[in-house]
């Protein structure tokens, strides 16, 4: 801590970018600017206030947030800043595990409803107020409230029952089914101090909390910065870094310029495209993790021509992922086989994706009786969908299927009459191109993608609802991972999409800013945010 | 009395303006998607939007829709943001400062280089000045508000480490989006402000003054600079338009957190609340603007007084 402090005081001004408008030498040799820039700005950094410097970090967030209440919201750049001021109960590790956090074990019982937490003691809010068993009722029913019309109700609560508190530090989550999807939606709320909360109501609560995280709330000013300083009392020990400001930038070359001119020290929302372009440049790091946001492209299985699994496989074989993952992605996307990513619960690496195989394809088709081929409209929506290139794609995917006798006629819409045409079973008899991002990859998100009752608009089949329910709710874990790993190999074989490729989360960094951000649950842990050189 | 008179006829017809502008805005923002599909996203089951709409009122017709609507923004209220939960007015006003801060700031810059520039260019007809003042006009007036902001962006903090490239703030964050905001109007004004003088200079009251042997200077100063001042007036106002339109382009651009800025986030979530709160503050703005030229034409031109 000493040692990282000690270091600190020299980079820092330059590195972290505190306001004034410093730019990274351009053109140096690798390495040699930071060393250079490091003697110079000595006597700035000496300059200010010194005590406990530890570096401000500014971090570019793609949009502004929302609220900081992450009970009252499910947007992803306001649960980013929302958990560094306040925790939840468990956290994900870098290899997508489980690992307590304000939890510090549970286990599940033997009605495999009923999930019982121990609690970390003696953690108190930034305002005093004590951290319970209390706390979590309340954090949980908070959200549970209807009158508290909380959107994360539909998705992180949705599956529990009650709460009660057995003791000071002892808290039972019960379930309204076996439901081990439970731990990864735990992951969202964080814990709200009740006392405060209850004093200025929801609304002022996401304007200004207060939470117990390793960073405490200090403004807010819209769309222009939100700024955090570090809560030297945190339970996980104080973090290394003294602010963390978020500053919305929705141009990304904007952020980009921002990065490079030593105003952000952290860039989330990188394209690959840029990110080719910033990997050569000194003073600059392009880091990244894969496999958060799904893009595929979905058949209407329930008509002609795509009801048959035949010509739905021949699809899948007559395009050619890899070469789309290396002109859309720069070879930055991992491929997909059966919807899994793989984080997800029993993923099967040995099930293969389909080959790119033309001549396979054809067969398919000729076997299925389209030997020469058909005519179907491909819907897709260039907006709101955060697909990387979906003209592109779309049009690449058009040729391939050109290639086998299949004309796919394109039809571009808006985005919100994209789902409207969606939701009113318009896509009928075509496919369309869309993307899945998912906080947690626990599986569930195979419940609203493939299951009859909830979405069944293009695909219906009681035996993959039934191995969707085994995946989603065995709560012990071996017989569980078999069973998702069953439904992985059904849905690679049953083909309702053509299954494409997982695009990369891109971030650009300033040298000598270390985080590990490789986790799929996207949030920033500013314990893990360090300033080394 | 007269004047309380058109005062009393320019308001109202600056009210029917807004109420215009409304319902377009109402109807337009509505034609183009549901809110409730996006809000929920493709996870979300037909009930659940069915519910959504219901809550949001989107089930009604829409003249029923407009008339409660009306009747809020009539009592101030504009309605929730559907993205940020808050009062879309409150949303739209507190960042009002900034978005006015960036235009005064644009056209101050704009009315200050273009006057003389354009007056110098004009009594200078054919010079080397004239040339350059002229090719500035045309390259200002025809590169695209974006592509220069990005470009000022490279050449300032990224090359060459000074200014900023977004946020607000400081003085210095201010430079570079009203250069950029400002290009546009520029051009406009300066190329008004020399064929204005031009044409002056060629009234038979010019060549009797110089006639009679007053200094090139107090010629200027007395009869080009007082005459010109009137279409400058007028053009600024509507500049002034065009520029709070522009702001959404730039405050983009700079991450300059104004309406602009909020706007183009609105539109992309189909916040209807707030593009409308928007559209209302930016009209209200653009007709206040009007007003205020048409009160200083008086001022300017003592003609219209004596009128």
């Amino acid at each position: 801590m000493i040692r990282t402090l000690a270091i600190l005081i020299g980079v820092l001004v330059v590195l972290a970018g505190c306001g004034n408008a410093q730019s990274q030498p351009s053109g140096g040799t690798p390495g040699a600017p930071a060393a250079t820039a490091s003697s110079e700005e000595t006597e700035t950094a000496a300059e200010s206030p010194a005590a406990g410097a530890g570096g401000d970090i500014t971090i570019a967030i793609t949009s502004e947030p929302v609220s900081l209440d992450n009970g009252m919201h499910t947007d992803l750049m306001s649960a980013v800043v929302g958990a560094a001021v306040s925790d939840a109960l468990i956290w994900t590790g870098p290899e997508g595990e489980y690992r307590p956090a304000l939890a510090t074990a549970w286990e599940v019982g033997e009605d495999e409803v009923t999930w019982t937490f121990e609690l970390r003691e003696g953690v108190t809010f930034t305002n005093g107020e004590p951290f319970n068993a209390d706390v979590v009722k309340y954090t949980i029913e908070r959200i549970m409230d209807p009158a508290n019309e909380s959107p994360a109700s539909a998705t992180v609560t949705s599956r529990i029952e009650s709460v009660n508190v057995v003791d000071d530090l002892t808290v039972e989550i019960v379930t309204d089914g076996p439901y081990p999807g439970l731990l990864a939606d735990l992951i969202w709320p964080v814990m709200v101090p009740p006392a405060y909360a209850e004093e200025v109501g929801v609304d002022e609560f996401g304007q200004a909390p207060i939470g117990l995280g390793a960073m405490k709330f200090v403004e807010w000013v819209p769309g222009s910065h939100i700024t955090l300083e570090a809560n030297e009392d945190y339970w996980g020990g104080a973090p290394a870094i003294d602010t963390l400001t978020y500053r919305p930038i929705t141009e990304e070359s904007t952020g980009l310029s921002a990065l490079r001119a030593g105003e952000v020290d952290i860039m989330l929302g990188l394209s690959p495209e840029n990110a080719e372009q910033l990997e050569g440049e000194s003073g600059l790091e392009v880091e990244g993790f894969e496999s958060v946001r799904q893009v595929y492209f979905a058949l209407d299985t329930l008509n002609a021509p795509f009801d048959n699994v035949l010509v739905r496989q021949a699809m899948n074989h007559a395009i050619d992922v890899d070469a789309l993952i290396e002109a859309m992605l720069n070879g930055r996307g991992a491929r997909i086989a059966g919807a899994f990513w793989p984080q997800t619960v029993g993923f099967r690496s040995d099930i293969e994706p389909y080959s790119y195989d033309p001549d396979r394809a054809r067969e398919l088709l000729a076997e299925a009786g389209y030997a020469d081929g058909f005519t179907f409209p491909l819907h897709v929506t260039l907006s709101g969908e955060g697909i990387i290139n979906t003209q592109g794609l779309a049009e690449a995917i058009q040729g391939y299927l050109s290639e086998v006798g299949i004309q796919a006629e394109l039809t571009i819409h808006e985005n919100a009459t994209y789902w409207e045409m969606y939701n009113a079973v318009e896509f009928a008899g075509g496919g369309y191109i869309a993307s899945w991002g998912a906080g947690q990859v626990d599986g569930r998100h195979l419940n609203p993608l493939f299951h009859s009752e909830t979405r069944g608009y293009y695909y219906q089949n009681p035996e993959t609802d039934a191995a969707i329910i085994e995946c989603i709710s065995t709560v012990d874990q071996t017989a569980r991972a078999e069973a998702c790993g069953e439904l992985q190999a059904r849905l690679h074989e049953e083909a309702p999409w053509v299954f494409l490729y997982a695009q990369p989360q891109l971030y650009g960094m300033a040298e000598g800013v270390e985080w590990e951000g490789t986790r799929e649950d996207f949030m920033i842990h500013p314990s893990e945010i360090l300033v080394t050189e | 009395m007269p004047n309380v008179r058109a005062l009393a006829k320019a308001l109202v017809h600056a009210v029917i303006v807004l109420v215009g502008v409304l319902a377009i805005s109402f109807v337009l923002v509505r034609l183009t998607g549901d809110p409730a599909t996006l809000m929920l996203g493709p996870e979300a089951s037909p009930a659940d939007i069915a519910e959504l709409r219901s809550e949001l009122g989107l089930d009604d017709p829409l003249p029923v829709q407009f008339v409660a609507y009306l009747s809020g923004v009539v009592q101030g209220d504009f309605g929730t943001s559907l993205r940020y939960h808050r009062p879309a007015f409150e949303l739209v006003v507190e960042r009002l400062p900034a978005t006015l801060e960036l235009t005064v700031a644009a056209m101050a810059l704009a009315l200050l280089v273009a006057v003389p520039a354009g007056m110098a260019a004009g009594y200078l007809r054919g010079s080397r000045l004239d040339h350059v003042a002229m090719f500035g006009a045309v390259v200002g007036q025809s590169m695209p508000g974006f592509w220069v902001g990005l470009m000022l962006i490279l050449i300032f903090p990224v090359s060459l480490g000074v200014l900023y490239t977004s946020g607000r703030g400081t003085l210095e964050h201010l430079i570079l989006p009203a250069v950029t905001l400002s290009l546009f109007s520029l051009a406009q004004l300066t190329r008004l402000a020399r064929s204005t003088t031009l044409e002056i200079l060629h009234q038979d009251y010019i060549r009797t003054a110089l006639g009679k042997g007053l200094a090139a200077t107090a010629v200027v100063r007395r009869h080009v600079l007082r005459n010109i001042m009137i279409p400058i007036a007028s053009l600024t106002g509507v500049q002034l338009a065009t520029m709070l339109g522009g702001a959404v382009v730039t405050e983009t651009v700079f991450a300059w957190p104004g309406v602009g800025h909020l706007a183009i986030t609105a539109v992309a979530a189909r916040d209807y609340p707030v593009i409308q709160a928007t559209v209302v503050v930016v009209a209200t703005g653009v007709v206040l603007v009007n007003f205020v030229v048409d009160a200083t034409y008086g001022v300017i031109d003592p003609r219209l007084r004596a009128r």
